[in-house]
């Protein structure tokens, strides 16, 4: 009796302890993995800004779990491509979530599509981690489990362009010429308003074009009736390497400043000798090229990982899919082997300062903004090549400001 | 505005729309000659500008010989592409045929992302950075090349199909494939024939294009101006294709300039719209009379 009595007991107990373990495991955390969802478009027109941020995120998971994991437990993602849509980045993240329960979300595409996610993302409570959206709805209004790493505020692009065209190049004419598509259009918008609220410079004129747009003549003749100082070419590397080439070849030798998508080794591909003066702003301190120790660890990292890589990668968007993913790891480091989301949230607002090398500018979240990261490099193309610029700007940020209202 | 202005725009519209028309001319010819509506024409175009790319960058060739070898090359694609996967589907209904081309597309079109990624290539050309300028009116010699070439092609086709034993046959078989084999017409070689023209068509308008846009796989999307510069001009009219295309490429670039470079294509469509409300078989189409 009392044997069966103990069996009981310790049937009884077992029961508990599992239902207790399994009412605190997290969807897409076991003993030994961690599965990660992504999105980010990989076919399309847009694809080389998803199919980077899915290379650099797989190439710091197998550098990850070479080392031996996370807490004993190895990386794992599942990418899906969202063709650079709303409405599909919606579909991989409901799929992600809802059919292969992943633990957490690594958004590697563009404003556009994670734009769409942002409401379901908001809904669910489940970690997403956009690493190249600027789109300002990310962190506007702060949530909790929202959060934006390589990439900045698109506001803040503003603030960086106009400082830099009127006070380090000391222009007061500007044209501007935009993508319509949601980075584009903010990066132009934000520009447009800074110049006027920090420095009281209106802008000449604007043109805007789509993606996948082939011939800018209409838009570049308008920039050459306005006669600006410099153009401020706003969108996606294919169509700016190719304005840039059609202004020059229309005669216009004004020179061009490109947003934050538009610094890229396409853009010397593309546009050629006619790329030469062109400036624009990088995400990252080092340019790919450069001989810094860490810049030739990354490559010699990639060149393993991606021996057959084509022509024109790692781009920018490797370098960010790879170092936010290391943030991430360090988050969830830090946040203990008993992983949970909530851990994972209260984990990621400790980063201060953190950076995997100096390949990655300094990330830092707080309880309060969970922007990561506020600095940009400016490059200029000379003797075809990307060459960054000896300028930092001096005007305080009004971002985070906005924040502690 | 200024005249200057509207010139520039003028070659800007006309170039856009001679590479329009030599897609839309592949297009009709293939449409015209076997009955088949070939959705997969645009990744021919794709396919004609990665084959000179691969010659120019692998094999080092000079522009002229990537440019005669990439079009020959081509040529034998369209044949082996009738061959293998356009007869056995001769005989399917229409829209299997119309889902299969489509399905013929998006495999060359991943093939060519398989191997060449996203990354736009650049296929040089002995005009680049020579632009010229006249009066106010800046030149960029590929344009005035780009209008060149689909005014020759558009005469050489023109005589082709009016002088040449080989060219009537096509157009024999164009118009009563049953009549034209009870001619003694071999049906069987002329179908190949017509895909091999049309692939040679796709293959230039690819080469003409790469060099000022670039080369990535979605340059292929080009055939749905290709098909409204076919209907825009009448799809059963060659020279008409050849008008739709330069109309489209100049009403596009017009559009751009007074209505705004995001309303380019809506300006476009409208105008086809129009067009179809007054005249249902394009500009120069004419409506199919059947003995019934």
């Amino acid at each position: 009796m009392m044997s069966r009595m103990r069996t009981l007991v310790a049937a009884v107990g077992v029961t508990a302890s599992l239902a207790l373990s399994a009412a605190h495991a997290e969807d897409g955390v076991t003993d030994d993995t961690i599965l990660i969802g992504g999105y980010g478009p990989i076919t399309g027109p847009a694809a080389f800004l998803g199919l980077g941020g899915r290379d650099g995120a797989t190439i710091a998971i197998n550098e990850i779990n070479a080392a031996g994991g996370i807490n004993g437990r190895k990386l794992k993602m599942i990418f899906e491509d969202d063709a650079f849509s709303p409405a599909k980045a919606l579909t991989d993240a409901k799929k992600l979530v809802e059919q292969d329960k992943v633990f957490m979300i690594v958004g590697l595409s563009g404003s556009n599509p994670t734009i769409g996610t942002l409401d379901y993302a908001r809904d669910t409570k489940i970690p997403n981690y956009i690493a190249i959206a600027s789109a300002p709805q990310v962190t506007h209004p702060f949530n909790r489990y929202l959060f934006r790493g390589a990439s900045t505020e698109s506001a803040r692009f503003g603030e960086i362009y106009a400082e830099f065209l009127t006070q380090f190049l000391q222009v007061k004419h500007i044209g501007v010429l935009s993508g319509s598509d949601e980075n584009a259009k903010n990066e132009a918008d934000n520009t447009e308003r800074m110049l006027d609220k920090w420095y009281g410079v209106k802008i000449e004129g604007r043109a805007e074009f789509k993606v996948g747009d082939k011939d800018f003549t209409p838009q570049i003749l308008k920039m050459k009736q306005l006669n600006p100082d410099i153009v401020l070419a706003i969108g996606q590397t294919p169509e700016v390497s190719i304005i840039i080439r059609q202004m020059r070849e229309l005669g216009m030798r004004t020179p061009i400043y490109g947003g934050a998508a538009a610094v890229d080794q396409s853009i010397i591909i593309n546009a050629g000798l006619t790329a030469e003066g062109y400036m624009g702003g990088w995400l990252t301190p080092v340019y790919l090229d450069s001989s810094h120790p860490d810049m030739l660890k990354y490559m010699a990292l990639f060149n393993k990982y991606m021996p057959n890589a084509p022509k024109g990668r790692p781009n920018l968007y490797d370098i960010m899919g790879y170092t936010e993913m290391h943030v991430i790891a360090e988050a969830m480091k830090r946040a203990g082997p008993d992983l949970t989301r909530e851990k994972l949230v209260d984990a990621l607002e400790t980063i201060k300062d953190y950076r995997v090398s100096e390949i990655a500018s300094p990330r830092t979240f707080t309880n309060w903004h969970h922007i990561g990261n506020l600095r940009q490099q400016i490059m200029v193309v000379l003797a075809q090549h990307w060459v960054p610029l000896k300028w930092e700007p001096q005007h305080e940020s009004e971002i985070l400001k906005d924040f502690k209202k | 505005m200024t005249a200057s202005i509207i010139i520039q725009l003028l070659v800007a519209g006309l170039s856009t729309g001679s590479i329009y028309a030599l897609v839309a001319l592949g297009l009709v010819l293939a449409f015209k000659g076997t009955g088949i509506l070939n959705f997969a024409h645009g990744e021919l175009v794709s396919l004609g500008a990665y084959v000179a790319l691969f010659l120019t960058v692998f094999l080092h060739l000079g522009y002229w010989q990537v440019l005669l070898l990439s079009v020959a090359i081509m040529a034998v694609v369209g044949m082996v592409f009738e061959r293998v996967l356009i007869k056995p589907l001769m005989h399917a209904p229409p829209f299997t045929i119309v889902v299969a081309t489509m399905a013929i597309g998006l495999m060359i079109k991943n093939a060519l992302r398989l191997s060449w990624q996203e990354n736009i290539a650049t296929l040089p050309s002995p005009l680049d950075d020579m632009s010229f300028r006249v009066g106010d009116v800046d030149i960029n010699p590929q344009y005035l090349w780009i209008i060149f070439c689909t005014v020759v092609i558009t005469v050489a086709l023109s005589v082709f199909f009016r002088k040449s034993l080989i060219g009537k046959a096509l157009q024999a078989v164009a118009q009563n494939t049953e009549a034209a084999r009870l001619m003694g017409i071999r049906v069987s070689l002329v179908f190949p024939l017509t895909f091999a023209i049309s692939s040679m068509l796709a293959a230039l308008a690819g080469i003409l294009y790469g060099p000022l846009v670039g080369i990535q796989p979605e340059l292929g999307s080009i055939i749905m101006k290709g098909f409204v510069a076919a209907i825009l001009g009448g799809f059963n009219n060659l020279f008409g294709v050849v008008i739709g295309g330069l109309a489209l490429g100049t009403l596009e670039t017009f559009g751009g300039a007074f209505i705004g470079g995001t309303f380019k294509d809506v300006t476009a469509f409208i105008v086809l719209m129009a067009v179809l409300l007054l005249r249902p078989n394009g500009l120069f189409g004419r409506a199919e009379a059947r003995r019934v």
